[in-house]
């Protein structure tokens, strides 16, 4: 028997065995089989930052992905409770593939709620080549300007993150975060 | 050998030398070839406007698609050069030509991101109308405006401050600046 280079689709090879419909009967199954697939795969992203403390505890921290086709579909989903820690400085995720290296920038949709914070949609974007999404949300309620989402700075105060919570951190019990996308990929 | 109709695959026919495995070898593999490609489709985008042209003549101007079941996936990269000329008037960003989003659906939306170095990021969405290879950027009005108007590099009068992001004391469209596309629309 043999069988097609990627997938492992069966073949009958000489001498043949005399029966022709079944070989074509397990080859076209296998084809559908392959069409047919829905799964997604699991993987835990690295949650780092630029700063000198890094983030750390997520209550939930749930990824799934799929590649196909050169394309990857890829949905992250965080929430916190009361023992997050936001890191500082400018937080990060890491996807499973590498972005295809011939586009500088590649975007993905995220998103930030929290049930004083309200809700935030932002972009998280790829490096050619790299492995790592940086997400940007408005820096504030009044701005429509995007900035590198953060809990705090070095300092560790309130009211320093991105989106500004006033008082507070955007990345805090009770609060959640999202990615949902496709991009190319190596 | 006759070959199947879209994608072209080998079928055997009547009258060829007999060898039933081969011919089922080289199906097998054909299928699989167009089920696994990885290939992609490159092209050029620009932006058109509707007063004074736009041009990025020593800019980076990267597309990237693959056409597949009804569906475009779309990624471009734009990088504004030294000599580049955001025009006048509303903008619009080139989609692949070899087919248009589809008549079936009202508006299509997909994700866009513009950089100005002189004020920063701004996230937006691109409206892909049906049968149309043009797509229209939305943007907010202003770094305080979250109303969102189509991107614009200046109005008419080709005056700094008057584009879409509205930059103070800049238009909209600048050297080292940066828009850049990703999404899927449907295509059948």
């Amino acid at each position: 028997m043999g069988a097609t280079p990627i997938y492992k689709w069966p073949w009958t090879e000489d001498p043949i065995v005399a029966d022709g419909p079944k070989a074509i009967g397990d080859l076209g199954k296998a084809i559908d089989a392959e069409f047919a697939k829905t799964d997604m795969l699991t993987y835990i992203p690295e949650w780092r930052s630029n700063g000198a403390y890094q983030p750390a505890n997520p209550n939930v921290l749930v990824a799934k992905y799929r590649v196909a086709n050169g394309w990857c579909d890829v949905h992250i989903f965080m929430s916190f409770g009361s023992a997050v820690f936001g890191g500082s400085g400018w937080l990060t995720l890491t996807v499973p593939v590498a972005a295809h290296p011939s586009l500088d920038e590649q975007y993905l949709l995220c998103k930030t709620w929290g049930p004083s914070m309200g809700q935030y949609h932002g972009t998280a974007y790829i490096n050619g080549g790299t492995n790592l999404l940086r997400p940007e949300f408005t820096r504030s309620s009044t701005s429509t300007l995007l900035d590198f989402w953060k809990s705090t700075d070095d300092t560790g105060g309130p009211s320093k993150g991105v989106p500004l919570v006033s008082g507070g951190y955007p990345v805090a019990s009770g609060n959640n975060f999202a990615i949902s996308g496709r991009f190319k990929a190596a | 050998m006759a070959t199947t109709d879209v994608f072209n695959w080998p079928i055997p026919e009547l009258g060829e030398a007999p060898n039933g495995p081969t011919g089922i070898q080289d199906l097998a593999e054909a299928i699989e070839a167009t089920y696994g490609s990885t290939a992609y489709q490159t092209y050029t985008p620009t932006l058109v406007s509707g007063g004074v042209a736009f041009s990025n003549s020593n800019g980076t101007n990267l597309g990237r698609y693959r056409i597949w079941q009804g569906w475009c996936d779309l990624v471009v990269f734009m990088r504004f050069g030294s000599a580049v000329n955001g025009g006048t008037g509303e903008l619009r960003i080139t989609l692949p030509v070899p087919t248009a989003p589809s008549t079936a659906i009202t508006e299509q939306w997909i994700l866009c991101r513009l950089w100005t170095p002189s004020h920063g990021h701004w996230l937006g969405q691109v409206y892909c109308p049906p049968s149309s290879n043009q797509g229209y950027p939305y943007v907010p009005r202003g770094m305080s405006n979250t109303v969102n108007s189509i991107l614009q590099n200046a109005n008419s009068s080709g005056s700094v401050g008057t584009g879409y992001p509205v930059t103070p004391g800049n238009k909209t469209i600048q050297v080292n600046g940066v828009f850049a596309v990703n999404g899927r629309y449907r295509v059948a």
